[in-house]
C-alpha cells in the first residue's frame, strides 16, 4: 500500500465517521500519523505499512515492567484471535498520547489495500473491541494473574 | 406585559415539549436497535436535519437579538424575555434532534413533528417577538423536515482536534491551577471562609471557560458553577474542564462517549487525579461532582482507574475496595454504566430531558454500558421535579441542580 492510497483510506474513514483529518500529520517522506474517529493511524512509507490502533489503557508503563501480564495478553491474541478481532496488544507511546508514559493499544497492520467497506468494518470492530477491553475484558484477563501472584506469596 | 393567554400558550408549549421528549425516549428505547440496522444513511439524514436546525438556531439567535433591540425600545423586560426564550427554544430543538438521531428515522419524524408543534405554540405565544423571527423559525424547521427525505450529504460540524484548555485543571481566579494555588473557595463577606473538603467538578456540554475575562465568575461557564458549588458546600472546588466545541459538536462527542470510547483530555486528567488518590497507602478520599456529559467522562475515567489498579497488582476485588474511597455525585446525566466500586449519589430532575436521552442512547450499546454496572441503592438516587418554562432550563447545573443540593442538604455556614 503506498502513502497516497493509505492516506485516502484514512480520510475516507474520517469522512464516513463524520469527523475530519485535522488530527493527521503528514510528513514529506510520505509517512503520516494521527487520530481520526477515535482510532490512531500510523503509516510507514519505507515499509509501506499502515498501523491502526484502538486505545485500551493510558499510563501502561507498569504493564511492561511485569512479564506475566503481557505474556497472558499476547497468549490471548495468539490463541484466541476472535477475542481481539485478530489484533495484537502493544504498549507504545504515540504523539497524540497525553501523558509521559506509553499506552496499551490493540493494533492491526495493513500492507495491502482492501475494499473500503471491508476495512472500515474491521476498524469499527477494532474500535469497539478496544473499548470493551477498556471497560471490562482487560480486568477479566489480568485479574486471575494478580490472584495467582498473591496466593503464591 | 404578558397576559393569561400568553402564559396559557407557554404552558401548552411546555407540555408539548414534555410529550415530545416522552415520544423520543419511548421511541428511542424501542427502536434504537432498529436504527443501527437501518444504517448510517438514515442517521445521516437525521443529522442533516439537525444541521438545518442548528442553522435555524444561529439565524434565529441573530434575528432574536435584532428583535431584542427593537423590543428594548418598548420595554426592557420584553427584550430579555424574547431573547432568552427564543434562543433557548432553538437550542432545545437542536438537542431533541440529536437525541432522535440515535433512535430511528421513524422516531425522528414523530419527534420533529412534535418539535414543530412545540415551536408553533411557543412562537404563537411569544406575541412580543417580531413576526420575522417566528416565520423564519418555522421556515427553517420546515426545511429541516423536508431534508429528512433527501439523500445524505451533510455532517455535524467538524470537531476540532485540539480544543483550547481541554482537560485543564481549573483553580482560584478561574485560571489553570498550579501546585501552589487553591481551588475556588466559598465567598465570605469577611474574607474568612471555613473550608470543608475538596470537590473536583467536571462540567457538561456547551460550557465556557472564561479565563482571562474581567470577572469570569459573573459569566455563565465552569468558573461560575464552581463558585456556586463552593458556596453551596463550603468545599474548595477544583475544575476539570471539558472543553466545548459548540452545542452540536459537544452532543456528537456525548454520543461518542457512549458508543466508542472518547479519550478526551478531560478523561485522562480525571483518571490520573483519581488514580493518584486511590493508589496511595492508605487510599485517599476524593469527591467528584459531574454534570451532564461530565458524567460520561467520569465513567470513562473510572474504568481507566480500575484498569490501572489491576495493572498495578490489585485484584479486581481489591481495586473496587480502593475505589470505595471515591465519592461520585452526578447531576442530570447517565443513571447506568457506572463501574462498580465507588460510592455514588445521583440527582435527576424528572423534568430534565437529558438523562432520558442518554438512557435511550445507552440501550443501543448494552455491552459497553452494562458489563460493569454498579448497583446503586435507590436511596442514593434522588429524583425531584423542577419544571421550567423553557425546555432545557431543567438541565441547568447553576439554576436547578446546585439549588437542589441546598434544598436537600441545607445551606451550611461557610464563613468564620
Amino acid at each position: 500500500m503506498d502513502s497516497a492510497t493509505a492516506y485516502k483510506l484514512v480520510t475516507d474513514w474520517a469522512r464516513v465517521e463524520k469527523e475530519d483529518t485535522s488530527g493527521i500529520e503528514r510528513e514529506a517522506n510520505g509517512d503520516f500519523y494521527g487520530k481520526a474517529a477515535v482510532l490512531g493511524f500510523q503509516f510507514d512509507n519505507a515499509r509501506q505499512n499502515l498501523v491502526v490502533r484502538g486505545r485500551i489503557m493510558i499510563d501502561a508503563d507498569k504493564l511492561s515492567k511485569t512479564q506475566d501480564m503481557m505474556q497472558e495478553l499476547h497468549r490471548i491474541a495468539r490463541e484466541e484471535p476472535d477475542r481481539v478481532v485478530h489484533a495484537q496488544f502493544e504498549i507504545v507511546r504515540m504523539p497524540w498520547d497525553t501523558g509521559e508514559q506509553p499506552t496499551l493499544y490493540l493494533r492491526r497492520d495493513y500492507k495491502t489495500s482492501e475494499s473500503e467497506s471491508k476495512l472500515f468494518d474491521e476498524w469499527r470492530k477494532l474500535r469497539e473491541m478496544a473499548y470493551l477491553w477498556h471497560r471490562t475484558y482487560f480486568r477479566q484477563a489480568i485479574g486471575p494473574i494478580v490472584e495467582r501472584r498473591s496466593k503464591a506469596k | 406585559m404578558f397576559g393569561d393567554a400568553f402564559y396559557a400558550a407557554l404552558d401548552g408549549a411546555t407540555n408539548a415539549a414534555k410529550s415530545a421528549m416522552a415520544l423520543i425516549v419511548t421511541g428511542g428505547k424501542k427502536l434504537v436497535a432498529g436504527a443501527e440496522a437501518v444504517g448510517a444513511e438514515v442517521v445521516q439524514d437525521v443529522k442533516i436535519a439537525v444541521n438545518a436546525v442548528v442553522k435555524a438556531e444561529q439565524w434565529a439567535e441573530k434575528k432574536t437579538i435584532e428583535a431584542a433591540k427593537w423590543a428594548e425600545k418598548q420595554t426592557v423586560r420584553a427584550e430579555k424575555w424574547a431573547e432568552k426564550k427564543t434562543i433557548q427554544a432553538a437550542k432545545w430543538a437542536e438537542k431533541e434532534a440529536v437525541a432522535v438521531a440515535v433512535a430511528s428515522a421513524e422516531a425522528a419524524v414523530v419527534a420533529f413533528d412534535a418539535v414543530k408543534t412545540v415551536f408553533s405554540e411557543v412562537v404563537a405565544g411569544a406575541a412580543s417577538v417580531p413576526c420575522t423571527v417566528e416565520n423564519a423559525l418555522i421556515y427553517d424547521l420546515a426545511t429541516a423536515l423536508a431534508i429528512l427525505g433527501r439523500p445524505a450529504h451533510g455532517l455535524f460540524p467538524k470537531k476540532p482536534a485540539n480544543l483550547p484548555h481541554d482537560g485543564e485543571i481549573v483553580g482560584a481566579g478561574c485560571k489553570a491551577k498550579d501546585p501552589n494555588s487553591t481551588g475556588v473557595l466559598p465567598q465570605c463577606p469577611n474574607g474568612k471562609p471555613r473550608i470543608s473538603g475538596t470537590i473536583t467538578y467536571v462540567n457538561g456540554i456547551n460550557t465556557q471557560y472564561p479565563t482571562g475575562k474581567a470577572d469570569p465568575f459573573d459569566q455563565d461557564g465552569i468558573c461560575k458553577s464552581m463558585q456556586l458549588l463552593a458556596n453551596a458546600t463550603c468545599a474548595q472546588v477544583i475544575g476539570v474542564y471539558n472543553a466545548t466545541g459548540g452545542m452540536a459538536r459537544d452532543l456528537e462527542q456525548c454520543l461518542t462517549n457512549i458508543a466508542k470510547n472518547s479519550d478526551s483530555g478531560a478523561v485522562d486528567t480525571l483518571s490520573r487525579s483519581m488514580f493518584a488518590a486511590v493508589s496511595q497507602d492508605p487510599p485517599q478520599d476524593m469527591t467528584v461532582y459531574a454534570h451532564s456529559q461530565g458524567g460520561l467522562i467520569t465513567q470513562e475515567a473510572l474504568a481507566d482507574v480500575k484498569n490501572q489498579l489491576v495493572a498495578s497488582g490489585s485484584s479486581p476485588a481489591d481495586a473496587e475496595a480502593r475505589m470505595q474511597h471515591l465519592s461520585i455525585k452526578s447531576f442530570g446525566t447517565a443513571e447506568e454504566g457506572w463501574p462498580a466500586g465507588p460510592n455514588y449519589e445521583q440527582f435527576t430532575n424528572l423534568a430534565d430531558p437529558v438523562p432520558g436521552a442518554i438512557s435511550g442512547a445507552q440501550l443501543g450499546y448494552p455491552s459497553q454500558t452494562f458489563s460493569d454496572n454498579a448497583n446503586i441503592p435507590n436511596a442514593d438516587r434522588h429524583y425531584f421535579l423542577s419544571p421550567h418554562y423553557n425546555p432545557i432550563g431543567p438541565h441547568s447545573i447553576d439554576n436547578v441542580y446546585i439549588k437542589q443540593i441546598i434544598a436537600e442538604k441545607g445551606q451550611p455556614c461557610c464563613c468564620d
